[in-house]
């Protein structure tokens, strides 16, 4: 493994580290606890900044990685299947969002996608779970929060993008 | 820094919401309750029809997943105490329309109201 490698490597690490951080810090705010699912998804700066810096294999991975620790320590078991969901589908979506939409979407636009793409998520696992539809009744309300939150995650994104010299960090 | 295309989206995003949720108050939360149902792991726990409703009374849900306390009256279904560590079942209040439905998902338990004469879930079983 050359150097170059494995600094890449490194900060991809670190920037799993970053989101588990970011995660946590939401799982301590008591907000938007009226709906489940209703969340402002702080960690999916770090997957939008991801997908930007590494590709969007490589976000996915890191994605899935974070989501899955980070639920199993604030979470619980219960929440894993919900959180990785989330974090695989909206990954999935702001990748294909930023490959076939170029400049036409700024990260506010790419972060309300992945919002939405969450909460879809989120809400398919737990119609399976529970065995019943209705639960799709949440999806509108859970909209609403995820575009409004969405579209913050995104411009928080975006800033970092714009001011951080990735290339120069990674070669 | 927004473009053309971020605003259209957030705007269809919003709109599409505002009109899922005035679809399902006009259409969905409508209809004439028939029972109240609490479902743990997708199977039938307890059902209660308005006949059997009257002044409040909890009922306890235990499982393998939790326990949670739950209070159903002729006014509707609420969640007063959960094992769940978020608690949003307990947040979400009291529901009192068909189709409206309280989720804890941690402990796998789901407080629903069934309208009418079509119950989705009674062919499920």
């Amino acid at each position: 493994m050359n150097i170059k490698t494995s600094k890449r490597l490194t900060i991809m690490a670190m920037f799993t580290a970053i989101g588990l951080v970011l995660q946590l810090i939401e799982s301590m705010l008591p907000i938007f606890t009226s709906v489940p699912g209703g969340k402002l998804g702080l960690a999916n700066i770090v997957s939008i900044i991801n997908i930007s810096f590494f590709g969007g294999a490589n976000a996915l991975l890191i994605a899935t990685l974070r989501s899955f620790i980070g639920s199993m320590l604030y979470g619980g078991a219960m929440a894993v299947p919900y959180s990785v969901s989330g974090a695989v589908l909206s990954t999935i979506v702001m990748w294909l969002a930023r490959k076939y939409a170029g400049g036409r979407l700024s990260g506010v636009g790419v972060g309300v996608l992945g919002a939405a793409a969450h909460n879809t998520a989120q809400i398919l696992t737990a119609s399976i779970i529970f065995g019943n539809g209705y639960i799709w009744t949440y999806l509108p309300v859970l909209i609403i929060i995820g575009t409004l939150s969405g579209a913050v995650v995104g411009f928080a994104a975006e800033t970092v993008l714009r001011k951080t010299p990735i290339t120069k960090i990674l070669n | 820094m927004t473009t053309r295309a971020d605003r259209f989206i957030i705007v269809f995003f919003l709109l599409g919401a505002v009109f899922a949720l005035i679809f399902l108050n006009l259409a969905v939360y409508s209809v004439e309750p028939s029972a109240i149902v609490i479902s743990v792991d997708g199977r039938e726990y307890a059902r209660y029809t308005p006949d059997e409703l009257g002044e409040p009374r909890q009922v306890e849900v235990r499982s393998e997943y939790g326990y949670n306390l739950v209070e159903v009256s002729s006014e509707g279904a609420r969640v007063l105490e959960a094992s769940c560590p978020d608690k949003s079942d307990v947040h979400s209040g009291m529901i009192s329309k068909s189709n409206q439905v309280i989720i804890c998902a941690p402990n796998r338990v789901s407080i629903r109201i069934v309208g009418g004469s079509d119950d989705v879930d009674g062919v499920a079983y």
